[in-house]
C-alpha cells in the first residue's frame, strides 16, 4: 500500500519536470544555440577568407611597387616605371625562394611574375604557376621595358 | 500564467535586442570587408599611365596627335577606364582623351597628375581612372 502511493506521488511529480513549457523552452534554446554557432562559424570563415585575400593583395601590391619603382633589393627599375635590362635579366634567373623572400611573399603564398609585351604576350616568366589555385590576385603595373610599352604581372596566390 | 515566461514582454524585447546586435555586427562586418584597394590600385596605374606616357613621350605626341595615347589605353586593365585631361598654365582644357567604351562614370576613382613641357610652355596632365 505504501509501495503504491509513493509510485502514485511519483508520478504525479514527473509532470513538474517534463511540462510543455520546459520542453519548448530547451527546444528554443537549443535552436537559438545553433543558430549562434551556425553565425559564428559562418562569421569566421568570411573573416578568414577576407583576411587571406587581403594579405595576398597586399603582398601583390608591395610586390609590384618594390619591382617597379627604383631602389634597392628586388627592384627592376632605373627610374620610375622604367625597368633595367640588367635588373631583368637578373631577376628573371634567380632563385625562386631567395626572390620571394626579397619580395616580401611568404608561405603559403606562391608568386609568379611576367613580363608582358604591349600585345601582352608573355617575354619572360618567373615563378610558380598558380594551376591548382584556391586564390589568386594579379596586379599589372604598365612599364617601360627595352624603350617600348610593357606590362610587369605580378600574381600572388595560394593553393 | 506560468506559461508566459517563454513569450513575455522581457523574451520578447531580448529577441529583438539580440537580433538587433546581430544584423549591426552583420551590417559593421560587411563593411570592414570593402576596402580601399581598388582606388588604390587604380591610383597606381593612374600614376603608372602618366609616367610612362611622359617618359615615351607620348603627353607630346597627344597634344598634336588625339590617337597617340591609343598604344597606352591599351596597356590597362580591360575592366579599367581613363580619362586624360591636359590643362595649360591658366588652367584651362587644352586636350581631352577618354579610353574608348569608357562613357559611363563609376564612383571608385584614382586619379593622378604631372606637369610636363611642350613648345616651351606648361601644361598639367591629369587622368581619371574608373572601373567600367
Amino acid at each position: 500500500m505504501s509501495t503504491g502511493l509513493l509510485c502514485l506521488k511519483a508520478s504525479d511529480t514527473r509532470g513538474q519536470i517534463f511540462s510543455i513549457d520546459l520542453i519548448g523552452a530547451v527546444g528554443l534554446f537549443i535552436f537559438i544555440l545553433l543558430a549562434a554557432y551556425w553565425f559564428e562559424s559562418s562569421t569566421l570563415s568570411r573573416i578568414d577568407s577576407t583576411v587571406s585575400v587581403q594579405r595576398m593583395t597586399t603582398m601583390a601590391f608591395v610586390a609590384s611597387n618594390a619591382l617597379v619603382l627604383p631602389g634597392g633589393g628586388p627592384s627592376l627599375a632605373s627610374s620610375p616605371n622604367v625597368l633595367s635590362l640588367a635588373r631583368v635579366s637578373s631577376f628573371f634567373s634567380s632563385n625562386y625562394s631567395l626572390a620571394k623572400d626579397s619580395l616580401a611573399i611568404r608561405s603559403p603564398y606562391e608568386l609568379k611574375v611576367s613580363l608582358l609585351d604591349p600585345d601582352k604576350r608573355p617575354l619572360s616568366v618567373f615563378g610558380l604557376e598558380p594551376s591548382d589555385a584556391v586564390n589568386s590576385f594579379t596586379i599589372d603595373r604598365i612599364v617601360v621595358y627595352n624603350s617600348s610599352l610593357s606590362v610587369l604581372r605580378v600574381e600572388v596566390w595560394y593553393g | 500564467m506560468a506559461r508566459a515566461f517563454i513569450l513575455s514582454l522581457d523574451a520578447v524585447l531580448t529577441v529583438f535586442v539580440v537580433l538587433g546586435v546581430i544584423l549591426a555586427s552583420s551590417f559593421f562586418l560587411d563593411r570592414s570587408m570593402l576596402t580601399d584597394w581598388d582606388s588604390a590600385f587604380l591610383q597606381a596605374t593612374a600614376s603608372d599611365f602618366l609616367t610612362v606616357a611622359d617618359k615615351q613621350g607620348l603627353l607630346s605626341s597627344f597634344m598634336s596627335d588625339p590617337d597617340a595615347l591609343k598604344p597606352l589605353y591599351r596597356m590597362l586593365p580591360k575592366r579599367a577606364c581613363a580619362r586624360l585631361n591636359v590643362y595649360d598654365a591658366a588652367g584651362v582644357l587644352a586636350r581631352s582623351s577618354v579610353r574608348s567604351e569608357c562613357a559611363k562614370f563609376a564612383p571608385v576613382t584614382g586619379a593622378s597628375r604631372r606637369t610636363f613641357i611642350y613648345s616651351d610652355s606648361i601644361y598639367l596632365a591629369e587622368v581619371v581612372m574608373w572601373y567600367k
